[in-house]
């Protein structure tokens, strides 16, 4: 059953920047929007064809009605394509409030300061919005629940990378994203599942030995792509996306600082997007990953028309050969694969 | 082009400086003014800085910072004729074709050295991602240290100017560190004087333009403030603003005012390399566009005693910054007071920003009786312009309207 048939009040976020615990602490189950594979063409109409697909992909979904469950929406300025979604949005879906949440660039404590000051006014707007009070001792609770769920999903991606269970990266992807869009206690108790039931795999012996990928990009939220992979005998132990380990890479906020600040200063100091870095900032984090968990190859997958990863490319490209890894770059459209894309999958596993 | 820049500043100077001072004419004056600001980009006596679009020039103006900002130099080389191979070069490098061709060409000049190398690279975080990667990127190719500007968003809280003025601050004393130049508080007063004193006149020079016919010609004011704003701060920009002015006023009191059918407003940047689509509009329609999104001055004057929290309200309100809102009210605000027919988006590919809005801003100038047409162009890529089917779709607005 989805939250809509349980009756559970939900709230949509978008970006990795958004700090959901607010949204959970305001009584909203935090759901992750995920957009539609399939295009009617809607969306085009609506904003111009080179905007990022996954933007489109959940505009299509907002202007079919199938977002109107939703209590409230919250967009960053995380990319231009955002920002611009939150603008049609409005007209879009007029009776599903929006919120535009300015997140600072810089990390450091003006930055965070800065932030935390837009954190309390996306408090207030959540608070109207959804008629609660949030309290700090509210806010608490729900960072300590987000604290032990991306504890556990950290602690999850280390037993993949190290063998100690047997879960396909395709099957990861989707607990990530069941974690995105499932309130912080249900989605605890499913990874805990999940684990158990890995670990049980991983005694029998029989997990896939072919080789080993990273998975790095953007907004790549399709298990498809690593099943493919997976398909023709590799195993994706590890992945750098915005919808995988970087959304467990938020430390746990500091228990000891007011929350919202708290907040801030752990949303800003995670595993970074592009946009928040330079190329050489983000490559060398990548290539420390890379030297850690010691892939066969990476597959970086991006979706296109995102100038934050996008620009960024050449220089990417050459910190990994310089690092020695083999490397596939795909620049994705946000639908479930292609015979082309197939081919240059089995293309490049042949050369591992 | 490819490999002299500074010779080909010299003799635009050169040239331009003596035909000035044969005849001081408005866009002739600009042209002139622009080739010095790409002179100071190798003049010793200047720090050389390379920016984002809208950043405050005013404080580089007092600092003795010559600086351009990025798209001014795709805008250049697309304008000269010569920005496909600097296009090409970056593609090779492996730069997406699907980007800002701005950017682009700005990445390709810059692998090629074109504009010797910037001390200072100052970004900002609006109006576009694209924007800041670049000048992050270049600064990855150059070895220069970069500075970013981190832009809130309107509306105007106290938090939000007092974290820009500091950041403003911040910067002044990066390019202290990197230059030897030093800030100084009543330079930065007189550079704020000239500032009010230069806004003063274009606001003048913008309302003779709303008068019907408008005493201008289609592409008097191409580029304009855009440009203009690399010479706020200095006398320079008032000299600019005040011969503009004049043409103005002595076009309307000659009584040759450019007849007009149709007034239009263009929306955001001109299409920088040489078409036919102003010409075509002029004679084939009587179509005048009398007013450009950005030609437009929407800040209060500065205070001269406290001027960078000015600019910060200046930087934070700038209608390319955050939610649209902001941006469509700024458009029917233009397309009323200018009394316009009808509006012409570009849409420069690769622009996320613009693109994203394009239908927004169509259904908003449409509320207001405005029909707006969006065309499909690069405007500084030429490879993949094809002007007969852009004037076939401008056939078609221009009946309708």
């Amino acid at each position: 059953m989805t939250l809509e048939q349980e009756g559970i009040a939900s709230a949509g976020w978008f970006c990795g920047y958004t700090p959901i615990e607010i949204l959970d602490a305001a009584g909203m189950a935090p759901v992750r929007i995920t957009g539609e594979r399939a295009s009617s063409g809607v969306a085009d109409s609506l904003m111009h064809t080179n905007i990022c697909p996954y933007v489109k992909a959940c505009l299509e979904s907002a202007a079919g009605g199938k977002l109107d469950f939703l209590k409230g929406a919250v967009f960053t300025n995380g990319c231009d394509a955002q920002r611009r979604f939150y603008d049609i949005w409005r007209s879009v879906v007029p009776d599903v409030p929006a919120f535009l949440l300015a997140v600072p660039r810089r990390g450091d404590d003006a930055g965070a300061l800065a932030f935390a000051a837009r954190l309390a006014e996306f408090k207030d707007w959540a608070e109207e919005t959804f008629e609660t009070q949030i309290t700090d001792d509210k806010l608490r609770e729900s960072i300590r629940a987000y604290a032990k769920l991306r504890k556990a999903l950290a602690g999850m991606d280390d037993a993949r990378e190290s063998g100690e269970i047997d879960m396909p990266g395709s099957r990861a992807m989707e607990i990530y994203l069941e974690a995105q869009k499932t309130p912080p206690g249900a989605a605890l108790d499913m990874l805990e599942k999940e684990i158990a039931a890995a670990k049980a795999r991983a005694a029998t012996g029989n997990a896939a030995k072919g080789p080993r990928l990273l998975l790095a990009g953007n907004m790549t939220d399709d298990p498809e792509l690593a099943r493919m992979f997976e398909s023709y005998g590799a195993t994706v132990v590890s992945d750098a996306l915005c919808a995988g380990s970087r959304f467990s890479s938020t430390a746990p906020p500091d228990p000891d600082i007011p929350p919202l600040k708290a907040l801030a200063r752990a949303y800003l100091r995670k595993s970074p997007c592009p946009r928040m870095v330079d190329a050489d900032d983000y490559a060398s984090r990548l290539v420390r990953k890379i030297e850690a968990t010691k892939p066969d190859g990476v597959v970086f997958h991006i979706l296109k028309f995102c100038d934050a990863h996008l620009y960024d490319m050449p220089f990417i490209r050459d910190a990994l050969r310089s690092a020695g890894v083999r490397t596939l770059i795909i620049e994705g459209d946000y639908t479930s694969g292609s015979g082309q894309l197939a081919t240059r999958a089995q293309a490049f596993l042949e050369t591992i | 082009m490819d490999t002299n820049l500074k010779a080909y500043f010299d003799g635009l100077v050169g040239s331009l400086g003596k035909k000035v001072a044969e005849q001081k004419t408005a866009r002739r004056l600009l042209a002139y003014e622009t080739g010095r600001i790409g002179q100071k980009l190798f003049d010793d006596n200047y720090a050389h800085a390379w920016t984002g679009v809208f950043v405050p020039f005013e404080i580089f103006r007092a600092m003795d910072v010559g600086a351009v900002f990025i798209e001014f130099v795709g805008a250049m080389l697309a304008g000269t004729g010569s920005s496909a191979s600097f296009l090409a070069d970056a593609e090779g490098f492996g730069y997406t074709g699907d980007g800002c061709a701005y950017h682009r060409a700005m990445i390709g000049a810059a692998r090629k050295e074109l504009l010797g190398k910037p001390q200072l690279l100052i970004g900002a975080t609006t109006p576009c991602d694209g924007g800041l990667k670049t000048i992050l990127n270049v600064a990855r190719m150059t070895g220069v240290e970069p500075f970013t500007l981190d832009i809130p968003y309107p509306p105007v809280t106290k938090d939000k100017i007092d974290w820009l003025v500091g950041q403003y601050g911040e910067m002044t004393r990066y390019i202290e560190r990197l230059t030897g130049k030093k800030y100084a508080p009543e330079r930065m007063r007189e550079s704020a004087r000239l500032s009010n004193k230069a806004s003063a006149i274009v606001k003048e020079l913008y309302e003779l333009c709303k008068l019907r016919p408008a005493p201008i010609t289609s592409d008097t004011l191409r580029n304009f403030q855009i440009v203009f704003a690399l010479l706020m701060g200095g006398e320079e920009g008032v000299d600019v603003a005040e011969t503009f002015l004049a043409d103005t006023r002595a076009i309307l009191d000659s009584g040759a005012v450019p007849p007009e059918k149709h007034r239009l407003l263009w929306v955001q940047n001109r299409i920088q390399f040489k078409n036919n689509i102003i010409t075509w509009l002029e004679e084939k329609y009587g179509a005048k566009i009398v007013v450009d999104e950005l030609n437009h001055i929407y800040w209060d004057d500065l205070d001269e005693d406290n001027p960078l929290e000015g600019l910060a309200i200046r930087q934070i309100t700038h209608p390319l910054n955050g939610p649209l809102e902001h941006r469509l009210a700024i458009l029917d605000k233009l397309a009323r007071e200018y009394s316009v027919d009808g509006a012409i988006n570009p849409s420069h590919w690769g622009c996320r920003q613009n693109c994203g809005a394009r239908q927004a801003m169509k259904d908003s100038l449409r509320a207001s009786g405005v029909p707006m047409i969006n065309l499909d162009v690069d405007c500084v890529d030429p490879r993949n312009y094809f002007e007969g089917q852009i004037l076939t779709r401008l056939q078609g607005f221009m009946e309708m309207l």
